[in-house]
């Protein structure tokens, strides 16, 4: 369902919700979006991303574990997580409200 | 992580005991760029054997195609680094910071000139007179290369900034002005409450060094805000391109400074030794260190900028993305 909706299936916010409860390389990130969310990061689509939010600041790398780099979300990084997920909340709970509304009627 | 779960070749130790990646994971990493291998290289290939392991071929398909996907987004932005306009703005960040380098400079020799021994010099000998308003003018024009070079970068990066709510722009732009602005009110403050008549007073050598740390603090933080903007912001190629003419001006009217500033300092030595002998140096100290610095620290700025303006014109040869 989330592949479909475009710009909310954003990897890079994905990234950032993942990286939220604690720093992650990014195999553990593509598991744990899938386990959570439902969506597969592709390697491709992951790298690009974290390039992205790395190069803006809001991811840092961490020292590698052998080959695996972990990554941790920056302050700034929770900032703009939290904003874009204020955001998509006050969607959902538009667009719940209005069907719930519009269930009523009929 | 590295064992042999491919399905698509045999692989042997190497010398070092190491099992190389798998043909496949090699030959997707080829695809990415050579500076963005350097960067994720290791971790990217650890994934994709990561991945490629519970994967059957379905699965395994999608992933090769996501990877090769991905190889051409890196080659696409400017995280690729071969690119024209990421060049361009590894040049722009070092100009910026030759540019606050610049007026450091710039600043100590007005501060030393404005004297009135200095004055009266250049008013009773021409060789000096010439050479200090060549210098002015040169330093003006300068400004306005920056302004012009900086003015479109300023106002690209403020409409993302505001627009996207870009947290990651807005930070640079608050910072560097908020530095300037209170290092100008600590200074002011310090100007007005030590006011010792001793010149290398225990008092005024505090203040001035206070003053010289605070004030190498600000421009840190003014070159750290010019290049995380010219670094972060979405610039189109063709903004950078006009980067160059700014900064080829630059370099020109910062090679003319120097150049007056040295002719400044020969004519003050033919003209009035005296003077040029004297303790009316930066800091009162004497006139030839803070001149033969201030000469040094020009004359490696200029030099800089030279050669970011060398580069970031070559890269105009390279097709833009």
């Amino acid at each position: 369902m989330t592949d479909d909706l475009g710009r909310w299936a954003d990897p890079s916010l994905l990234v950032l919700a993942s990286l939220a409860d604690g720093p992650k390389h990014g195999y553990a990130i593509t598991l744990d979006v899938a386990a959570q969310v439902g969506v597969q990061l592709g390697p491709g689509t992951l790298y690009g991303a974290i390039g992205r939010l790395e190069e803006r600041g809001l991811i840092e790398a961490l020292p590698p574990e052998q080959r695996r780099r972990p990554y941790r979300i920056t302050a700034a990084g929770a900032r703009e997580l939290a904003q874009s997920a204020a955001r998509m909340r006050r969607v959902a709970d538009l667009g719940l409200a209005r069907l719930a509304a519009a269930r009523a009627t009929t | 992580m590295t064992g042999d779960h491919d399905g698509l070749t045999r692989r042997d130790p190497d010398a070092a005991g190491r099992i190389p990646d798998p043909v496949f994971v090699r030959a997707l990493l080829s695809l990415y760029p050579r500076r963005w291998r350097a960067r994720y290289g290791a971790e990217f290939a650890a994934l994709l054997v990561d991945m490629a392991g519970p994967a059957r071929w379905p699965a395994r398909a999608c992933l090769i195609a996501d990877a090769a996907a991905g190889a051409l987004d890196a080659r696409l932005t400017a995280l690729g680094g071969s690119a024209m306009p990421d060049r361009i703005r590894r040049s722009m960040a070092t100009v910026a910071c030759a540019v606050v380098v610049f007026i450091i400079a710039g600043a100590g020799f007005q501060k030393m000139t404005e004297y009135s021994d200095f004055r009266a010099a250049a008013h009773e000998h021409a060789a000096i007179a010439v050479s200090f308003n060549i210098l002015r003018i040169a330093a003006i024009l300068a400004g306005v290369a920056v302004l012009a070079g900086a003015l479109p970068v300023a106002w690209s990066a403020i409409r993302q900034a505001v627009a996207a709510r870009r947290t990651d722009l807005i930070r640079p732009m608050v910072i560097g002005p908020a530095a300037v602005i209170g290092w100008l009110v600590i200074v002011a403050i310090i100007a007005r409450s030590v006011r010792h008549p001793q010149v290398h007073s225990a008092a005024n050598i505090a203040a001035v060094a206070a003053v010289a740390l605070l004030g190498a603090a600000a421009a840190a933080a003014c070159a750290w805000s010019a290049v995380a903007i010219v670094r972060r912001a979405d610039l189109a190629p063709g903004l950078l391109r006009t980067e160059v003419v700014p900064m080829a001006v630059l370099t020109a009217c910062m090679a003319v400074v120097t150049g007056a500033d040295i002719s400044w300092g020969l004519a003050l030595r033919a003209a009035d030794g005296a003077l040029f002998r004297s303790d009316n140096g930066l800091l009162a100290t004497a006139v030839p260190p803070s001149w033969a610095g201030g000469v040094i620290v020009l004359a490696a700025v200029t030099a800089v900028t030279a050669a970011a303006t060398v580069r970031a014109a070559r890269t105009l040869r390279t097709p833009a993305p």
